[in-house]
């Protein structure tokens, strides 16, 4: 199951992201997340790899986090959903690109406008997708790329070609 | 003794009130004084009314980091000695200055603080948080060091 993650970048450089359920206060004890070159914490006996991370200068500190989280990232499963970005299922590394790319470098993460005709002519959508989705043949989706591994769909507003 | 950061004892009020500009990534910011004071090393520092906001904002964006903005009469005595001090080797205009605090909401455990000062042309306090997970980030390039911080430097 992914978790939700709320995630504020500010002026001062500063990025911070905290899993909203787990944001219970300062009663609870936490022990050290996994990554060494930022600080991170998770509450004792929770289920995530972290609930909570900071990182100052995150413009400067981006090429080395990224190369620790990319690294840990092959052994930690957890995967976090960041609505406000459209983003689902994803691994950390995701969140904090998607973060460099559109408020660092000021340019939107990597989109593709596909059609879904070609993904449905190889793999035919099951029914109860198509029900809750109304994706149907050549119905405009942007496609974009996570990671080397995950593409997300989303459709394309205001599209209502059927 | 108060909390409030208007009126807290050993600090100097006097340039309250007057504005400075800071040099950030070639930015000229404009800062307003509220009091300053020395660190450890005697070097003088600012606490202005942006950094102010700043951090109470940014703190209470979050139920777990609510209560810091309870303790900001602490940040001139972690400044002022710290039980360590260092430098971001990825950005060296922040220093770090780590202390601890009773904290009343964990049952006056102690627990680790960081006042994160932006030295420029000028320094001020740039931020100021719980740190959660108990331990100096590896990505801080130590400069000074109590026998108090060897159990946040473990692993290192």
């Amino acid at each position: 199951m992914a978790h939700n993650l709320k995630v504020v970048y500010d002026e001062r450089d500063t990025l911070e992201i905290w899993i909203p359920e787990f944001d219970v206060g300062p009663e609870y004890d936490r022990e050290p997340g996994p990554y060494e070159m930022f600080s991170n914490a998770r509450l004792k006996e929770a289920d995530s790899a972290l609930d909570w991370l900071i990182v100052n200068s995150f413009s400067h500190a981006y090429p080395m986090i990224m190369a620790e989280v990319r690294n840990k990232e092959t052994s930690i499963p957890d995967r976090y959903n960041v609505s406000e970005f459209g983003l689902y299922d994803v691994p950390l590394s995701a969140v904090l690109e998607y973060v460099y790319q559109t408020y660092v470098l000021k340019r939107p993460s990597p989109v593709l406008e596909a059609t879904v005709v070609v993904v449905q002519q190889a793999i035919p959508l099951p029914d109860h997708v198509i029900r809750k989705t109304n994706i149907r043949d050549n119905t405009r989706l942007l496609v974009r790329v996570i990671d080397e591994n995950t593409l997300q769909l989303s459709k394309v507003d205001g599209d209502d070609r059927k | 003794m108060s909390t409030d950061v208007f009126a807290l004892r050993n600090v100097d009020y006097s340039e309250k009130g007057m504005e400075l500009e800071i040099i950030v990534e070639g930015q000229h910011k404009l800062q307003t004084v509220i009091y300053a004071d020395v660190d450890y090393q005697g070097e003088k520092w600012y606490y202005t009314q942006e950094g102010h906001q700043y951090i109470l904002d940014a703190r209470r964006g979050r139920v777990s980091q609510r209560f810091v903005t309870g303790y900001l009469d602490k940040i001139p005595v972690i400044i002022g000695q710290p039980i360590a001090t260092g430098r971001d080797v990825r950005h060296k205009e922040n220093h770090l200055y780590f202390g601890e605090i009773a904290v009343a909401e964990r049952g006056y455990k102690k627990e680790l603080f960081v006042v994160l000062m932006k030295k420029t042309n000028i320094n001020v306090v740039w931020n100021f948080y719980w740190l959660e997970d108990g331990k100096i980030p590896h990505s801080v390039d130590v400069l000074y060091r109590t026998r108090r911080a060897r159990k946040y430097l473990r692993g290192r």
